[in-house]
């Protein structure tokens, strides 16, 4: 009986951290699948959007649900600006992604990390801060859910549902895809691939910084200039559970970690539990390579 | 127009000059009067001059994870090498010297321990040192301070484990974690030995330290341990599964925590998960007061262990009484100087025993008449004294066998010393009621 409660409030705990983790993991879903370009700064653009949050808390008194569109807004001028600055001479006029041009991508989103995080010790200092926010509790019996896990878990599903729908439904949403199809097809039509990829890339952005503010519910004083070198990793297995490009991957991808880490250790310590988290990519990439999405 | 009559005119600049002496005289004497009779007089620390330097190095936490308790340890450092170089600074040969503290920031990161201390050693041609803030980090400067044969003092790293790799030369200013939560466990033995209780720790050396000890000697003293858990100390956020099954295992009492952020995560996700243990005793967090400012009535009840508290009184008297020599400033001094030099509020345990390290190695230096290494290591090893932060005295490896720790729990906004009953100023109130 006791093990059973202990399951049930696990997965339940799993299913809200694995919903924050689809929506962090997310934008470098997108840009991973559409524009090919493994963003080794995905993590740094985590931890501005959690101090996005941070801040519009302290001086707005906004609640970290609050700040996430506001961070989302702040995401797109940045995903802009990063394509122009970092990927458009290497990826303009190129049908497809050369090894090259990954290794090029690759490295100077390594020292952009770098930089960010380097740069953000020197403004935040190393003091890690968080959010106070705490709306209260559902009690379902002995089931006790943080309404803010809770929310923020509802708002990341919203989130994916609306880039899927974004990209289903609209005529701009059909290009990126016809972009991460096949870029040649994309100019025959008569849409300019680098403004679809830069659109893209800012979405991708946008989601990122907008889960990073979501995170900071899910790391009360945690929130550091080097949190990214936590979430970075998390957020690449995400991905490759799920699938790179496939946008219902993320949440499933997301999921499954979530749940294996609450749920083991309900059995184990967290040491283990966030061991066995990494341990199932080894199986997956062995038995689906595309992730566990067809 | 009429010329004033001159004698009028010579009168006017009589009473003129007059009151403008008079206004001199008033408010230079009313100036004099306030800065010396009304007016708080701050302590000023420049450095006497005439006096040779003796360099005490060390690096401490500003920024990053310890920083909380690395400030208030700098503060502590800097209030009582003031007050040393203010009250004759360190005699050694007839020639006195003044403390110098040559220090750098660490940003809590055990990378930066080694590059930094070699720095300070090799370059800024530090003679002593202090070890830095927490367990992790010290373990790390240690092997620094032997590579090098330096004496190192340490305030803030209380693994036992410190004194176990055969050092020659690290000194533990306060009480090894291995007894930091007796007063709870015997507090719960005495007054509710039929609670179920649950550890749950980070995994550093200190906090491993300390709560391992603390449930060998729970089951010792009969009682129930129902969970005991520890989580990664780096990154480790979301406590809910661990603090779930310390719930549904039954536990009454948590007991663990690790340092700052710990104590004040776990507490935070206590309402989370919807437990609300009786008795909740947590390591660091819980004496500082920004533990109470940032989680408000939810802070009420918890209880810790702790080095020291202002409260609590060594005196010259006390030392008399217990038969072991004085040295350093008393406690209120102490407080005095943390709080006008260092500018820096109330002393917390941690301001309290890093400061007492300052002290210790200014008597063991004038003690050993020398500044060679082997000199003042011999003298450590059979210093017995009492400060303000009470007594010191160390075993064989260095560890710290005469200093006595208390137990404190927040009520009703206010800090209480719980335990010992020789110095509490209050008592244990149970059970924890979240608010």
């Amino acid at each position: 009986m006791v093990a059973a409660e202990l399951i049930v409030r696990d997965l339940v705990f799993g299913l809200m951290l694995g919903c924050v983790f689809s929506v962090v993991a997310h934008g470098l879903n997108i840009i991973w699948g559409v524009v090919k370009v493994v963003n080794i700064a995905h993590g740094e653009f985590i931890m501005l959007g959690a101090y996005g949050a941070y801040f519009l808390n302290l001086f707005a008194g906004l609640t970290p649900l609050e700040t996430a569109p506001v961070d989302a807004g702040i995401g797109l001028l940045v995903g802009y600006a990063f394509y122009y600055a970092f990927l458009h001479r290497e990826l303009h006029n190129k049908e497809m992604i050369t090894l090259q041009s990954e290794m090029v991508t690759l490295v100077a989103t390594f020292g952009l990390s770098l930089f960010i995080s380097n740069l953000a010790i020197i403004l935040f200092t190393g003091n890690p801060v968080g959010i106070i926010y705490n709306p209260g509790i559902l009690q379902f019996g002995y089931l006790t859910v943080p309404l803010a896990a809770l929310y923020v878990a509802i708002l990341s599903v919203l989130i994916i549902a609306g880039t899927w729908l974004f990209l289903e439904r609209t005529f701009i949403g059909s290009a990126i895809r016809a972009y991460a199809q096949d870029v040649t097809a994309t100019e025959l039509v008569g849409a300019d691939p680098a403004k679809v990829a830069s659109l893209a890339t800012a979405l991708g952005f946008a989601v990122t910084m907008a889960g990073g503010a979501l995170l900071t519910v899910w790391v009360p004083v945690g929130i550091n200039p080097l949190m990214g070198a936590l979430y970075a990793p998390i957020s690449f297995v995400i991905v490759v559970l799920g699938g790179p490009g496939k946008m219902w991957g993320s949440l499933v991808g997301g999921l499954t970690l979530g749940i294996v880490i609450d749920l083991v250790q309900a059995f184990a310590s967290a040491q283990i539990a966030y061991a066995a988290a990494f341990l199932i990519l080894i199986p997956v990439l062995v038995f689906r390579p595309k992730g566990i999405l067809k | 127009m009429q010329a004033k009559p001159r004698r009028l005119a010579t009168r006017t600049t009589t009473i003129i000059v007059i009151a403008i002496v008079a206004i001199v005289i008033v408010s230079g004497g009313g100036t004099y009067y306030y800065i010396n009779y009304v007016a708080p007089r701050p302590i000023t620390c420049t450095l006497p001059s005439g006096r040779d330097a003796i360099t005490v190095g060390f690096t401490i936490s500003q920024t990053g994870k310890y920083n909380v308790e690395g400030t208030k340890s700098l503060a502590g450092i800097q209030a009582a090498a003031c007050w040393v170089n203010n009250n004759g600074g360190v005699t050694v040969n007839g020639k006195t010297y003044n403390i110098i503290l040559d220090y750098h920031d660490d940003a809590s990161l055990q990378d930066n321990i080694s590059p930094l201390y070699n720095t300070i050693i090799t370059q800024d041609h530090a003679q002593f040192l202090l070890a830095p803030y927490s367990s992790i980090l010290t373990g790390s400067a240690a092997t620094v301070a032997e590579q090098n044969n330096l004496v190192m003092l340490s305030h803030g790293g209380s693994a036992d484990s410190i004194w176990t790799k055969g050092y020659k030369n690290v000194f533990g200013v306060l009480s090894p974690a291995s007894t930091y939560f007796n007063y709870a466990i015997d507090w719960l033995k005495a007054n509710h030995p039929g609670d179920k209780l649950a550890f749950l720790h980070a995994d550093d050396s200190f906090s491993a330290a300390a709560s391992v000890a603390a449930s060998r000697y729970a089951v010792q003293q009969g009682l129930t341990m129902v969970y005991n858990d520890s989580y990664p100390s780096m990154g480790t956020q979301d406590l809910s599964a661990q603090l779930t099954k310390a719930q549904v295992a039954g536990a009454d009492d948590l007991l663990g925590g690790g340092h700052y952020d710990d104590g004040l995560k776990i507490v935070q996700q206590l309402s989370s998960v919807g437990w609300k243990p009786k008795f909740i005793s947590l390591l660091v967090a819980v004496t500082e007061p920004q533990f109470r400012q940032q989680l408000g009535g939810a802070a009420n009840l918890v209880t810790g262990p702790s080095q020291w508290e202002t409260i609590v009184t060594y005196s010259p008297a006390t030392a008399q009484a217990a038969g072991i020599p004085w040295y350093g400033p008393t406690e209120s001094q102490f407080v005095d100087y943390y709080s006008k030099q260092a500018n820096a509020g109330s002393p917390t345990y941690h301001s309290g025993e890093a400061g007492a390290a300052i002290i210790v190695l200014a008597d063991a230096i004038e003690k050993a008449n020398s500044l060679d290494t082997t000199a003042v290591r011999q003298t450590l090893y059979g210093l017995h004294i009492m400060t303000f932060f009470g007594q010191f005295q160390v075993d064989p490896t260095g560890k710290q066998i005469g200093h006595s720790m208390v137990f404190v729990q927040w009520q009703s906004g206010g800090l209480a010393v719980v335990a010992p009953s020789l110095v509490a100023s209050g008592i244990v109130k149970y059970p924890y009621t979240g608010s």
